[in-house]
């Protein structure tokens, strides 16, 4: 049955290709969520501050 | 080349027109700013994001031109393809998540700026590094695009190939300059969602027309002529084909180059929260995977045209609409065939935002420090856009090879100019200004240089020479000048990933304004 072998073939190659680097990366960026949540909560401020400020001085011309 | 397509085809192709122009102008009504128009204010749901990231790399190159590619050589365009597939995690892995996170405590609207904060020491020499290689690299993909949408419409509608360049490029002009990028990913969304349709339609009409792959292959190998290398790997030495070392560029090109295309990893930044990047592999390879499927409508119809079941195209990119018009149930033909279009509009709008963000934000207020309130930004992004698309469109005029290697060349200018800046330096510390300078010289010069003289040694494509150059450039150049003095937080961002905790202000030097 070449066909089935092929389907396989294709499953298989999306598993490698597709389904085994996607799972891994979002185990990956779970276990790595806090650290990334801790740099947003300490820096956010940093980009609200500089946004506010240049909307400042655009509605000052 | 008029395809003879029936009248039910052309208005639904009319009707996806209007759908598609009132629901980006729908979409623009939100948009107020820059921020907005660019990064539609950081506020696209998980999927919307996601989908459009996938939207940006499916472009009318791979869903018109692989097909065409496929038929034209067969088999070998799979190491594009697949590799492809790949390319999403590499991508994710090494810049969603730093991207976005970075986009959240700077301010970071394009790649440029990423750039200009990862790179303090050189911020303008980084962005004008960053303006040169979108604007070149546009240029070269805007023009696979139009390409791509004169070869569909002049094969559906009453029109001459740049009858149908004209009408697409007017169309998608509407609604990108009328709403920027908030208006393309919701379009985005829809068009990708009609790809993915046209994928599925595309497989099960090759089984049931000309059987599973292994038969297609089959019936190929015993073709005569060239046909029978369309069921190897790759073309044999000395045949005027892609051999091996066409194989070994694409593995390499797009394994990796995704890390380096700025048309998907500005959609990193549109996420609403940074967490959903998490999805970004996962939910880029299933979803371009499905529209990836449309390859196989160049490979079944190369077995049709083998068996002498279907007549020999002067031109391989007319292949995928070929199959389309002839094969799929008229009742079905129109609404995929639509997705056909579609790659090339959302490859458009993507494009001419992220460049036009470029001029508008990195030149005219990163350098020149011009002041623009929200209104004159605006005004300036749109009337760049329009400009864009006017000298992309002249471009176009001057190609003449086939839509699929006019895409490979663009993509490996513009990860030979990325990859490195961005991919790299958001993970390797030690990368430094002078290594950008060095990568992206080689990139823009190298890149423009083997694209026009049209240098591909031994058939290895010679823009994979270039992408290789240009890494190789960079961490040689950085590690032999001095190593950049990071922001605090961006090399939080930086070290993100390999250490468990942030590194702590005594651990970081704040950039010296003096260097």
């Amino acid at each position: 049955m070449p066909g089935l072998t092929v389907l396989i073939l294709i499953i298989l190659g999306w598993l490698v290709f597709n389904w085994v680097p996607g799972l891994w990366f979002l185990k990956h960026a779970e276990q790595s969520e806090g650290v990334m949540e801790a740099i947003i909560q300490r820096y956010r401020q940093q980009r609200i501050d500089e946004e506010n400020r240049n909307n400042r001085e655009e509605d000052g011309q | 080349m008029n395809l003879h397509a029936p009248l039910s085809m052309a208005i639904t192709v009319v009707v996806y027109f209007a759908v598609v122009v009132a629901l980006g102008l729908y979409a623009s009504r939100g948009t107020k700013n820059l921020a907005d128009y660019y990064i539609a204010g950081r506020s696209a749901p998980r999927w919307v994001a996601i989908i459009s990231g996938s939207a940006a790399v499916m472009s009318g190159f791979g869903l018109v031109g692989l097909p065409g590619l496929a038929y034209a050589y067969g088999g070998v365009v799979f190491f594009l393809q697949v590799f492809a597939i790949l390319g999403f995690s590499v991508a994710a892995f090494l810049v969603a998540r730093k991207l976005r996170t970075l986009g959240e405590i700077k301010v970071a609207y394009t790649i440029p700026d990423a750039m200009a904060l990862r790179y303090p020491s050189m911020p303008s020499v980084m962005r004008i590094v960053g303006i040169l290689g979108l604007v070149v690299g546009m240029l070269g993909y805007l023009s696979v695009e139009f390409q791509a949408l004169g070869v569909v419409l002049s094969s559906l509608l009453p029109v001459s190939y740049w009858g149908g360049v004209l009408i697409g490029t007017g169309i998608v002009a509407i609604y990108t300059i009328a709403g920027g990028i908030r208006a393309g990913i919701w379009t985005d969304l829809f068009q990708f969602s009609l790809e993915m349709l046209a994928g599925i339609t595309v497989i099960i009409t090759v089984f049931i027309v000309v059987g599973n792959p292994v038969h297609i292959l089959s019936v190929l190998a015993q073709a005569k002529g060239t046909w029978a290398y369309h069921a190897a790997p790759w073309w044999p030495k000395g045949a005027a084909g892609l051999g091996v070392g066409a194989a070994i560029a694409w593995t390499f090109e797009f394994g990796l180059g995704h890390g380096g295309q700025p048309q998907l990893l500005t959609k990193y930044y549109v996420h609403r929260k940074a967490s959903n990047t998490r999805y970004q592999a996962l939910g880029n390879g299933i979803t371009y995977s499905l529209a990836a499927l449309m390859i196989f409508s160049g490979l079944g119809l190369a077995a049709l045209t083998a068996q002498h079941r279907a007549p020999l195209l002067s031109n391989p990119d007319y292949a995928a609409p070929y199959f389309f018009i002839h094969y799929i149930p008229t009742w079905l033909s129109g609404i995929v065939f639509t997705a056909l279009i579609a790659a090339s509009m959302a490859t458009v709008n993507g494009f001419s935002n992220i460049a036009s963000a470029a001029i508008t934000r990195d030149f005219m207020q990163g350098i020149l420090h011009r002041q623009l309130t929200p209104r004159r930004g605006l005004m300036w992004g749109r009337i760049w856009t329009l400009v864009l698309l006017l000298i992309a469109l002249w471009f176009t005029y001057s190609r003449s090879s086939l839509i699929g290697i006019a895409g490979t060349e663009a993509w490996g200018l513009l990860a030979a100019v990325f990859f490195p800046a961005v991919a790299l330096g958001l993970n390797w510390r030690r990368g430094n200004s002078w290594g950008v300078v060095a990568s992206g010289v080689i990139g823009v010069v190298g890149g423009t240089w083997v694209t026009v003289a049209n240098w591909n040694p031994g058939g290895f494509f010679g823009i994979a020479i270039i992408m290789a150059a240009s890494m190789v450039a960079y961490v040689l150049v950085s590690a032999v000048t001095r190593p950049e003095r990071l922001d605090e937080a961006v090399a939080a961002v930086v070290e993100m990933g390999r250490s468990p905790r942030i590194p702590g202000p005594s651990e970081t030097v704040v950039a010296d304004p003096s260097s």
